[in-house]
């Protein structure tokens, strides 16, 4: 759009403005005492800010960067007001924040989110030196997840984890149904890692006289790593849920009572999942009338590769 | 991953160059050439760095892991004696794939007041780039090694580590590489025998592997080991045994909670579940079968390791 492209050029220009003619309010002098001189990183025009944001949180997540800096005539100066969003689940946005000869005393990321936990919106700075040809990147600000209750990340004071460090966003995936007579396969999406906690699907069997059993596997897109194979097995006409559960401990051997229908139980490990990991049944005699819900899945998720 | 940008592609090339020269021209020092710059700060602001001379050198060690190239740059920005900011950012690429491999920066003196390593967005998953750079003083006969300036991991999600801020992260922290590991088939009659590669330490989530039994009449009898190298720290004994001209998939789980007594079917085959501890395997260590009854023509399969993986000794 020429009137976005036409803002853009005029932020630019506004923001070389900002530094001959300060805006009232929004510059003050640096008037600290003697013994109190400011810390920063001395930063100059070929240099600037980029961050970067990696978010799940598509619908609702309005992230603003920013900054804090002391001009050569001593005028502390706000940078920033643009906001970000991510338009693809996890993947990245970046905006870019050219600077001018000032010392940076600091670098913020504010999330304006009113749903992003934990887990769903990661951000990183990096200062880049040298813009151009010669371009330097120098300097990891911060790297560090927003979220409702932690809106906030920075330099000074922030920090520069990994997106899989610390807990994740714990939700409900809810994977795709499957047709009629055919299988579950859910594939990992792309940018998200997910440890599982529980799964949940339900086979209802149509009147075709058949002894199904349920086999669900774990693939990594290519070698099993891990499968389970029901030890009881479903007649025609019943509606049975199969749960797995997480180092839960026992395997039902037999079914349980569901309100109408039944329930069979099994443990898993721990896994983790990548992208492009597949969960996936095996159901032995499937019928072609024979229904298979879609799986509830139950898990904690980081934005990694 | 597809990256998007809010710096936008012109639509009017005129217009957006003619305001971008007005910004332009409104910024300080943008006459001094691209790279070179007299360190202008005010009183008020002394640089900080670590003062290096000629005999001096920066040392990266980076680890990689295999099938994971990685095209890495490293860098430094010194203020010299003259007072100018000197950016080396190209200061070396190369592209490492497994292994450990070493880097000598040679220095000149000045104020050394930034340093990095950088690798692209394609960068291989947290746990398998791992990179430590120190200084080296007084290259030569009365050389030591003052304290390392950055360790880490470079992954897709950072890109970047550098002095100052990355700070000293070892390389057992934080999560690793989540990976399988696809162990060889062992020849027709033999058992599986496994070692982990050095230099790397996992913690094991899943295994599983297949014995198909030939029509030879006998009873198999399988465990599997975990050992160190020297010692056995844990065995899986799966109660049932294994006649002839049968196939079946012995697993084990991390924290399953339960060890079945029984076969269950698995297609045409059957499937035989226990769980197994939250085992931490360093470099070195085995994973083995041990089958009672083992005939020369069972075969066992290649073998299904999940892991989590970290570059460590």
């Amino acid at each position: 759009m020429l009137e976005t492209e036409v803002a853009e050029s005029l932020i630019r220009m506004g923001h070389a403005l900002r530094t001959h003619h300060p805006a009232p309010g929004r510059e003050k002098s640096f008037g600290g005492p003697w013994w109190q001189n400011p810390n920063g990183i001395w930063v100059d025009a070929d240099d600037q800010l980029i961050t970067t944001l990696y978010s799940t949180d598509v619908a609702t997540g309005i992230y603003s960067p920013g900054g804090l800096i002391i001009t050569t005539q001593g005028r502390k100066q706000a940078m920033g007001g643009q906001t970000i969003r991510s338009s693809t689940t996890g993947s990245a946005v970046t905006n870019v924040e050219p600077l001018y000869e000032s010392l940076l005393v600091s670098a913020l990321m504010t999330s304006y989110s009113i749903n992003a936990v934990r887990g769903q919106s990661f951000v990183t700075c990096i200062l880049q030196r040298n813009a151009g040809p010669n371009v330097q990147q120098q300097l990891v600000m911060y790297a560090d997840y927003v979220s409702v209750n932690n809106p906030f990340v920075g330099w000074p004071y922030g920090r520069r984890i990994d997106p899989r460090e610390g807990p994740g966003y714990t939700h409900t995936v809810t994977g795709g149904a499957p047709a009629a007579g055919a299988n579950i396969s859910d594939a990992s999406p792309a940018n998200l890692n997910r440890r599982l906690r529980t799964v949940s699907f339900t086979l209802t069997t149509s009147a075709t006289v058949a002894t199904r059993r349920v086999l669900w596997q774990v693939t990594d897109g290519t070698n099993l790593i891990w499968q389970a194979s029901s030890q009881a097995t479903q007649a025609a006409s019943l509606v049975y849920t199969y749960q797995f559960g997480t180092a839960w401990g026992p395997e039902e051997a037999a079914v349980l009572p569901l309100g109408a229908n039944s329930i069979i139980t099994d443990s898993i490990p721990d896994l983790l999942l990548r992208p492009g990991y597949i969960i996936q049944t095996a159901v032995a005699s499937l019928q072609a009338g024979d229904q298979l819900s879609a799986s509830l899945y139950s898990v904690e998720e980081w934005i990694s590769p | 991953m597809a990256t998007t940008t809010t710096t936008l592609t012109p639509v009017d090339g005129r217009l957006q160059q003619a305001l971008y020269d007005i910004a332009h021209a409104f910024r300080r020092g943008i006459t001094v050439p691209a790279h070179l710059r007299a360190y202008g700060g005010p009183w008020w602001q002394s640089p900080q760095g670590l003062w290096l001379d000629l005999d001096d050198a920066l040392t990266l060690t980076f680890y990689g892991t295999a099938g994971f190239p990685s095209p890495v740059t490293v860098g430094f920005r010194v203020i010299d004696t003259a007072g100018r900011i000197v950016s080396h950012a190209n200061q070396a690429k190369f592209t490492l794939e497994g292994g450990a491999h070493r880097k000598v920066l040679t220095q000149f003196e000045g104020l050394l007041i930034a340093h990095h390593a950088v690798v692209p967005a394609s960068a291989p998953p947290r746990g398998a780039l791992y990179v430590r750079s120190g200084v080296d003083r007084n290259v030569g006969p009365n050389d030591f090694f003052i304290p390392v300036l950055f360790a880490g991991y470079l992954s897709q999600y950072q890109t970047l580590i550098g002095w100052p801020g990355s700070g000293l992260i070892d390389p057992l922290e934080g999560p690793g590489y989540t990976n399988t590991i696809v162990g060889a088939a062992p020849a027709a009659g033999a058992d599986i025998a496994y070692s982990t590669v050095v230099n790397y330490t996992y913690r094991v989530r899943s295994v599983s592997a297949t014995l198909t039994t030939s029509a030879t009449a006998g009873n198999r009898q399988v465990v599997f080991v975990f050992g160190d190298g020297t010692n056995n720290i844990w065995r899986a004994s799966f109660s049932p045994a294994q006649v002839a001209s049968t196939t079946r998939t012995y697993q084990l789980g991390s924290r399953l909670g339960y060890e079945e007594l029984a076969t269950v079917p698995l297609g045409a085959n059957a499937i035989i579940t226990s769980s197994l501890p939250d085992l931490v395997l360093r470099g070195g260590y085995t994973f083995a079968s041990s089958t009672t009854g083992l005939l020369v023509g069972d075969q066992w399969s290649t073998q299904d390791i999940a892991v989590e993986q970290w570059i460590s000794p």
